[in-house]
C-alpha cells in the first residue's frame, strides 16, 4: 500500500483514495486506544478531522511516513482538545480537571503505544481489512459473522440459511483464503 | 496452513473485530460516509479544477514547444495525406451532388371511374389519355381507394422527375402531381365543366408539366 507523497501534492485522487484508508485505519487506532470509552461517532469525527488536517501538510512533509506519524500526533491532540472542552463545559470557567481525572482518558505513560506502535496498528488493521476483503463472499460472511460479530455457528447457518455442517468448511476456506491475502510474516 | 498459523489468525481477527468492524461491510475498506466527508474535504482543500487548470497549463507549455520546431518529414507527409483525403471528400460530395443530364420525366396516368359500364358509348377518356402520353399505359380505377393508394406510390428507382396524372372521371377533374427531381411536389388540378372538356384539360396539363417535370 504504497503512497507517493509526489502523488499526494498533485492531488491524484487514486493516491488520496489509497492514503485516506491508512491515516483513516492508524487515527482510529489511536482514538480506541488513547481514548477507549469515547463514543464510537466522537472517535470517527477525530478520526476524519485528523486525517482532514493532515491534507494541509502535504506540502510540507517529506514523505508518506512522515504523514502516518502526523496523523498519530494530530489525532491525540484533538482527542485532548475534546477531553479540555468537555472538562470547561463540566466545571464552568477556571476549574479544569486534570486529564488524568477524566474517566475514558487513558495518561500517557510508558503503558501508553508510542507513536510507531500505533502507526503499525493502524496499517496492519487496514491490511486485514484489505485481506478480508480479498476473501471470496461466501466464505469472508461466514468468517465475519464468526470473529468480527462473535455469533455461533448455529446463528449463523440459521442467519445465511446454510447448513450447519457447512459452516465449519466455510470458516476453513475463508481463513485459508485469508491467510493467503495477507503478507509473509503478518502482523 | 497449520494449526498454529490458524490459531494465531483467528486471535488477531478477534483482536482486530471491534476495529475491522467500524470500517465498514462493504467492498470498500473505508465506511461510505467517511469517504465522502474525507473526499469533500480533500476538494475543498485541493479542488479538482486546480489541478486540471495545471494539467491544461503543462498542456499549452508543451503545444508551445512544439509550435517552435522545424516540422519533420513525417509530419510534413500527414499533413500531405491529409490535404489529398480532404480534397477527395470534396471532389466526390460535388460529383455525387450533379443534377446529372435533363432526363425526360417518368410519366403514370391514370383513371377513376367507378360507374364504369353503365355510363353510355360516347366520349373515351382512355382514348384521350392514351392519344396524349402515347408511351403511357393509362390504368384504370373503379375504387378511389386503390387509386389513392396507386398515387402514394412513388417510384424509388430513378433521380427523374415523376408526374402522376389523374383523370376522375366521377368528378370531372383532371389532377396532375409532380414529384422533381429534388423531391419537391407540385401539384394542379383541373376542373372540367363537361366530360367532352378532356381534350382541352390535357393539352393544359400538358403545358403544366412542359414547364414544371424539370
Amino acid at each position: 500500500m504504497d503512497v507517493e507523497i509526489e502523488q499526494l501534492r498533485t492531488g491524484d485522487r487514486t493516491a488520496w483514495d489509497r492514503a485516506f484508508e491508512v491515516l483513516y485505519a492508524i487515527s482510529l487506532s489511536v482514538c480506541c486506544s488513547t481514548a477507549s470509552s469515547m463514543n464510537h461517532h466522537e472517535q470517527e469525527d477525530v478520526a476524519i478531522e485528523a486525517v482532514t488536517e493532515v491534507i494541509d501538510y502535504v506540502e510540507r512533509v517529506n514523505s508518506f511516513e512522515e504523514c502516518k506519524r502526523l496523523v498519530v500526533t494530530i489525532s491525540k491532540n484533538r482527542l485532548l482538545d475534546r477531553f479540555r472542552s468537555k472538562a470547561t463545559v463540566k466545571h464552568g470557567s477556571g476549574q479544569v480537571e486534570s486529564l488524568e481525572q477524566q474517566e475514558g482518558f487513558e495518561a500517557v505513560d510508558a503503558a501508553q503505544p508510542r507513536p510507531d506502535a500505533l502507526v503499525l496498528a493502524g496499517e496492519n488493521l487496514m491490511i486485514l481489512k484489505r485481506a478480508l476483503l480479498g476473501v471470496p463472499e461466501q466464505y469472508r460472511r461466514v468468517v465475519e459473522e464468526s470473529y468480527l460479530n462473535g455469533l455461533t455457528q448455529q446463528e449463523i447457518a440459521d442467519k445465511l440459511g446454510l447448513k450447519l455442517g457447512s459452516i465449519g468448511v466455510y470458516l476453513d476456506r475463508g481463513l485459508k483464503a485469508l491467510k493467503q491475502n495477507l503478507p509473509p510474516g503478518w502482523p | 496452513m497449520n494449526d498454529e498459523e490458524k490459531l494465531k489468525l483467528e486471535q488477531e481477527l478477534k483482536k482486530a473485530a471491534p476495529l475491522l468492524q467500524r470500517l465498514g461491510e462493504g467492498n470498500d475498506p473505508l465506511p461510505a460516509h467517511v469517504r465522502a466527508r474525507l473526499n469533500a474535504a480533500l476538494d475543498r482543500k485541493m479542488p479538482l479544477s486546480n489541478q486540471q487548470a495545471a494539467i491544461e497549463t503543462k498542456l499549452a507549455t508543451t503545444r508551445r514547444q512544439d509550435t517552435g520546431r522545424e516540422p519533420s518529414w513525417l509530419e510534413v507527409w500527414r499533413g500531405w495525406i491529409g490535404l489529398a483525403t480532404a480534397a477527395a471528400a470534396v471532389v466526390l460530395f460535388v460529383v455525387l451532388n450533379q443534377p446529372g443530364p435533363n432526363l425526360p420525366a417518368v410519366i403514370q396516368v391514370a383513371m377513376l371511374d367507378s360507374v364504369g359500364a353503365v355510363r353510355g358509348e360516347g366520349e373515351k377518356p382512355m382514348e384521350t389519355l392514351q392519344q396524349q402520353w402515347k408511351e403511357v399505359k393509362p390504368q384504370e380505377f373503379d375504387d378511389a381507394a386503390k387509386l389513392k393508394r396507386w398515387q402514394e406510390e412513388w417510384p424509388t428507382d430513378t433521380r427523374q422527375p415523376v408526374v402522376k396524372v389523374v383523370y376522375d372521371r366521377d368528378t370531372l377533374e383532371l389532377r396532375v402531381k409532380i414529384r422533381t427531381k429534388t423531391g419537391g411536389l407540385l401539384e394542379k388540378s383541373i376542373s372540367l365543366a363537361k366530360p367532352d372538356d378532356l381534350t382541352k384539360a390535357v393539352s393544359e396539363a400538358t403545358s403544366f408539366l412542359r414547364s414544371n417535370a424539370k
